[in-house]
């Protein structure tokens, strides 16, 4: 459609110019407001419009309403269960947004890649960034909201055995988005010792970086990010503490369990930005989870939050059993999502302790994994703030990396 | 509780502030409502209210809707501070809830003016440092328009595209699915 400039236009008749008579900073406080979408559109109004909600100062502000409007739940579901660990096949990002109720709502993004990949992880979110990352040695970032999409270049293969575990979160001090990944590495002239590694990409930058070596071995958990720390379980849990690694510092440090009887086996993410865990409990069946959350990560205070009884019918594996089998837990509002391995999504309402199914529209049927994930949406940039020039190079990037690569399904649903 | 109310009621109304507005008419106001704007409470804490508020910004027509909303919320503010205090059992919290429906009724009705009046709101909320009008308002804005097309925002507030053919068909390429 051709562009019909204003000023070729009579002056409104229906009143004066408002828009004039409104200083920035109040066009700037509704703009922020506005949904990621409307802004989006709101960009071609004018050269001024465009500045303003380009700028770092108002996708910070965005960001902040957004967080306060409260959290939305993002439900993640992978691939069918009995292809995991199977053959490498190539991607699909669906993401679906989830009104509330049982089933799930409309399609909002999707992304084909061609090319063969290996088993992904349960996703990681930060600030409307969501993480994906395959098992092998993959690490993409996109925005639901923007559709921006960044491959990360792959970091140390040489003498690497096993999965790579990745964190993701926002470093409180230079406000910059950081990515960790975890490791183990045959020791240099060694064919039988493993060490573990670590190693950090500040988004914006195309370099890994060697960070300290972490104290111990992590479990294949989805790690939270909370104020600026990331936290993994240990591989083994007998040691009673979480491994916690600082944004900022890039440090590691140790965060005692909850005195909890149970062991924990899964962070959940709660609104309010604090730690949270969930602890198996109950006698023998493991039919009991205890929600607990660190008020003070400096000096751990836990409390318990909740004590949830599961349906008997969908027994949650145990700690001797394979903890893979409980994907992620989340919260949102007064209801518990839990997402079960090759088992779909359910929804327990804290209020009345009824499970209900979340039905999903797509013809995956029943044997498909779900991640539920708290959600924020926002304009933040998954390139973070680089300059015009790399911007480019980095969109050549992805779209070379996106002509080698194709199907694998990711489904995102959004909570409003 | 009502012998407390009325001792308040009463303490409120030796602290009473005259706002006057750009038109000159004058507006008397307890305390509790005018200390709603941070402006006139700073005014207050240093002591600069004897002979009134002078608000050249602000037209009667706009401080009376004010007002009003502080005036409400005020008494909303009072209410809560009483129900966490001292009252926690249901049929308070019943009692809570509907206070609170009552105050989003008002402030829903409070929102039916025309477009115009909402921007003299917004800037006299703006001026006077009254987060939860600024935030009740800058909202309405940003809800009334969120389903328009740039065309029909630059009509609607009289923006001129100041944007090159070229660049706006650039703009629209790279970001095509936000129109749909």
């Amino acid at each position: 459609m051709a562009s019909t400039r204003c000023a070729d236009l009579p002056a409104s008749p229906r009143g004066r110019g408002i828009a004039a008579d409104i200083p920035d900073d109040l066009i700037f406080s509704i703009l922020s407001r506005l949904p990621a979408n409307s802004v989006i559109r709101f960009r071609c109004v004018s050269k001024s419009w465009l500045a303003m909600t380009s700028s770092q100062t108002f996708i910070d502000a965005h960001l902040g309403f957004s967080k306060a409007s409260g959290l939305s739940n993002l439900v993640v579901p992978g691939e069918p269960y009995q292809q995991k660990r199977g053959p490498k096949t190539p991607l699909c990002m669906e993401f679906y947004k989830y009104t509330g109720g049982t089933r799930v709502g409309e399609l909002v993004y999707r992304k084909h890649i061609p090319g063969e990949f290996s088993e992904r992880a349960p996703p990681l979110h930060c600030d409307g960034l969501i993480l994906t990352y395959t098992r092998d040695q993959e690490i993409m970032v996109c925005n639901p909201a923007t559709k921006e999409f960044l491959a990360l270049p792959k970091g140390t293969t040489h003498g690497v055995v096993g999965d790579q575990l990745v964190g993701f979160g926002r470093d409180p001090c230079s406000n910059k988005y950081k990515v960790a990944r975890f490791f183990r590495q045959r020791r240099a002239g060694s064919t039988s010792l493993l060490e573990c590694k670590f190693e950090v990409l500040t988004l914006g930058t195309e370099v890994w970086r060697r960070a300290v070596d972490p104290p111990c071995r992590v479990l294949d958990q989805s790690p939270p990010h909370v104020r600026g720390f990331i936290y993994w379980m240990p591989y083994l849990l007998s040691n009673r503490f979480f491994v916690c690694f600082s944004l900022a510092d890039e440090i590691f440090s140790l965060v005692q369990y909850p005195p909890c009887q149970a062991e924990p086996v899964a962070f959940i993410e709660l609104e309010g930005d604090e730690l949270s865990c969930a602890c198996l409990a109950g006698a023998s069946d493991h039919q009991v989870v205890e929600i607990w959350t660190c008020t003070n990560t400096d000096v751990p205070a836990w409390t318990r939050r909740c004590t949830v009884q599961l349906p008997p019918e969908k027994p949650v594996p145990g700690p001797g059993a394979s903890l893979g089998l409980l994907n992620t837990i989340s919260i949102y509002k007064n209801d518990l999502f839990f997402g079960m391995a090759g088992d779909g999504l359910y929804r327990y309402s804290i209020g009345t302790g009824v499970t209900k199914k979340v039905r999903c529209p797509v013809s995956l049927g029943d044997e498909v994994s779900f991640y539920p994930v708290n959600y924020t949406e926002s304009l933040v940039q998954v390139k973070g703030q680089v300059t015009r020039a790399s911007n480019e190079r980095i969109l050549s990037r992805v779209l070379s990396f996106m002509s080698t690569r194709s199907r694998l399904c990711f489904f995102y649903l959004l909570c409003p | 509780m009502a012998s407390a109310g009325s001792g308040d009621e009463k303490a409120a109304a030796a602290a009473m502030i005259t706002l006057i507005s750009s038109d000159n008419e004058k507006f008397e106001v307890t305390e509790a409502t005018a200390t709603l704007s941070q402006t006139i409470r700073h005014m207050i804490e240093d002591g600069c209210t004897d002979g009134g508020v002078p608000l050249p910004n602000v037209t009667s027509k706009i401080l009376a809707r004010v007002i009003e909303y502080c005036k409400k919320h005020a008494t909303a503010a009072a209410g809560e501070e009483g129900s966490s205090s001292s009252f926690s059992d249901a049929a308070f919290l019943e009692v809570d809830r509907a206070f609170l429906e009552e105050l989003e009724e008002f402030d829903d009705a409070f929102l039916e003016v025309d477009r115009a009046t909402l921007f003299d709101l917004i800037l006299a909320a703006n001026y006077l440092d009254i987060k939860g009008l600024l935030n009740l308002t800058c909202q309405k804005v940003a809800d009334s328009v969120k389903g328009k097309t740039p065309e029909q925002i630059r009509e609607m507030y009289n923006i001129v595209n100041d944007l090159t053919p070229e660049e706006e068909a650039e703009i629209r390429r790279e970001t095509q699915w936000a129109f749909e």
